[in-house]
């Protein structure tokens, strides 16, 4: 089987490098070769804190242009903004039939917080075992019969759209919502009963998005202030049963959307969308992508409430 | 001690490791719930020792011999004398291999004292009985060999046995050849 890493970022060393010498530091890891014929290309050479959405789509370029070559994807990525490149490109790749997995290292801050525990050259041994472990199962799992676009920081595999941040005091990663764990790291990896299967269809790219959107989080009374005039979308959590007012004031030509298990008391006005099953950060790139497509309120309204990758559980798409 | 076994040969090694009282787990059904839940990276952190035959294709091989090398556990490779890996082989002799990840061949007749030198490797208290697969000649009295014979008939005791207890038991005694082991 053939895998292609793509490195964007994330090793972890304090002393500055180049993109060739990264590329070197990452073929140094041979015990990969074991698992795979692996390529290794270097896309960008950026901390996750500099990463811009931008990047989804140099990602999903780079993909489609070596689909047919390869049986899995494995991108490198700081765990920093993982999940948002992550959940755009989901929606930017669709139709994916082989597995594009997310990973890097998953050491915490708060793992090395016990001053005189660790010295400096012991943290960055931690983290590149931490990188190199990750990589190895990132790498199996895409010679494996499961598809679709996962993250793979740690011992649980989950779906970019069913994914919320995990912090431990010891790890950083990612859970999944129900249905949106793919499989589980033990001695080796076992794939859940209801993973998608790969399939030979080509997958469809479209890199377009948007970022014109105003992101509320939990407004008391779920009243919109003064918007940014570029804003194309407003999109609100709610609390959990929070009540939708019965008195709205929504901005008329403008969708908002509005996550969170809310209380419907009133009939929705037409600009009005309730997403409660989705995670804040997958709603935000859905709306993205969607107002890459279309500027209709009606066709993105139709775009946000159909199940485009399984971000709305069950089977992934 | 836990041992972590994939064997996919015909010869029967957790047998073996069972004889030295070590805890084998073979697959995740074997774990406690607590190794479940008590690793961050990969449950292979959980084990003192992980044991690979790598002649044999098994699904999760490379794998699990990649994870052993990126955390450095006690690894024995094995592979029988008539079977060898190449490529492996070739693999493991690369110098990023840590020292902790071994190769070793075996035979039906060694097979116990290549695993009995590689957990006492991890703990020197584990105890795995080799198997007697050296011929030596001993000469005797009649006088001794009457007594052999006694004790033989008797009291149903194998001569060898009889002989080679009597040395283990002296080697067990002996201070200054302990300090040696």
């Amino acid at each position: 089987m053939k895998v292609l890493v793509l490195y964007t970022g994330g090793l972890p060393f304090t002393e500055e490098f180049s993109a060739q010498a990264a590329a070197e530091k990452v073929k140094a890891y041979l015990e990969l070769q074991l698992v795979a014929k692996v390529e290794i290309q270097i896309l960008h050479h950026i901390a996750g804190a500099d990463v811009s959405f931008s990047l989804a789509a140099d990602l999903g370029q780079a993909i489609m242009s070596n689909y047919a070559k390869f049986d899995g994807f494995v991108i490198m990525h700081s765990i920093d903004n993982a999940i948002y490149t992550a959940n755009l490109l989901a929606f930017q790749l669709t139709n994916l039939g082989k597995p594009v997995i997310f990973t890097g290292t998953t050491l915490s801050e708060n793992f090395f917080n016990f001053p005189g525990h660790f010295s400096s050259a012991e943290q960055l041994a931690y983290r590149e075992m931490s990188l190199r472990t990750s990589l190895v199962t990132s790498v199996q799992l895409a010679t494996l019969n499961c598809r679709g676009v996962l993250l793979a920081y740690g011992p649980h595999i989950v779906q970019a759209v069913r994914a919320n941040e995990h912090l431990t005091s010891d790890q950083a990663g990612f859970v999944a919502w129900p249905d949106g764990e793919v499989a589980t790291v033990r001695f080796g990896i076992e794939l859940n009963a209801h993973t998608p299967t790969r399939h030979q269809a080509s997958p469809e790219f479209n890199p377009r998005y948007s970022t014109h959107i105003t992101t509320l989080l939990r407004q008391p009374d779920l009243t919109i202030p003064p918007l940014p005039e570029n804003t194309q979308a407003v999109l609100m959590t709610a609390y959990q049963d929070q009540a939708l007012p019965s008195q709205l004031e929504f901005p008329a030509n403008l969708l908002t959307v509005v996550t969170g298990n809310t209380i419907q008391t009133t009939a929705l006005p037409p600009h009005l969308l309730l997403l409660p099953a989705l995670p804040l950060v997958t709603a935000q790139a859905k709306l993205m992508a969607g107002l890459g497509r279309t500027t209709s309120t009606e066709e993105l309204k139709a775009y946000l409430l159909k199940n485009q990758v399984g971000e709305f559980g069950g089977q992934m798409l | 001690m836990n041992i972590y076994l994939l064997n996919k040969a015909p010869t029967d090694i957790a047998s073996v490791l069972h004889e030295a009282e070590v805890k084998v787990w073979t697959d995740m059904t074997h774990l406690p719930d607590a190794a479940l839940s008590g690793f961050s990276l990969n449950a292979l952190e959980r084990v003192d020792g992980i044991i690979l035959e790598i002649s044999y294709p098994a699904d999760e091989l490379h794998y699990i011999l990649a994870q052993a090398i990126v955390l450095q556990r006690p690894t024995l490779c094995l592979y029988p004398k008539n079977r060898e890996p190449r490529e492996m082989l070739l693999h493991l002799q690369k110098p990023t291999v840590p020292k902790s990840v071994i190769a070793r061949s075996y035979t039906s007749t060694n097979l116990k004292d290549v695993l009995g030198k590689f957990l006492q490797s991890i703990d020197r208290t584990v105890k795995l009985e080799d198997t007697p697969n050296i011929k030596f000649t001993l000469r005797l009295t009649p006088a001794l060999e009457h007594y052999l014979d006694w004790l033989s008939q008797y009291q149903g005791i194998n001569k060898a046995d009889y002989i080679r207890r009597l040395i283990k038991e002296d080697a067990d005694k002996n201070a200054d050849y302990q300090k040696l082991l």
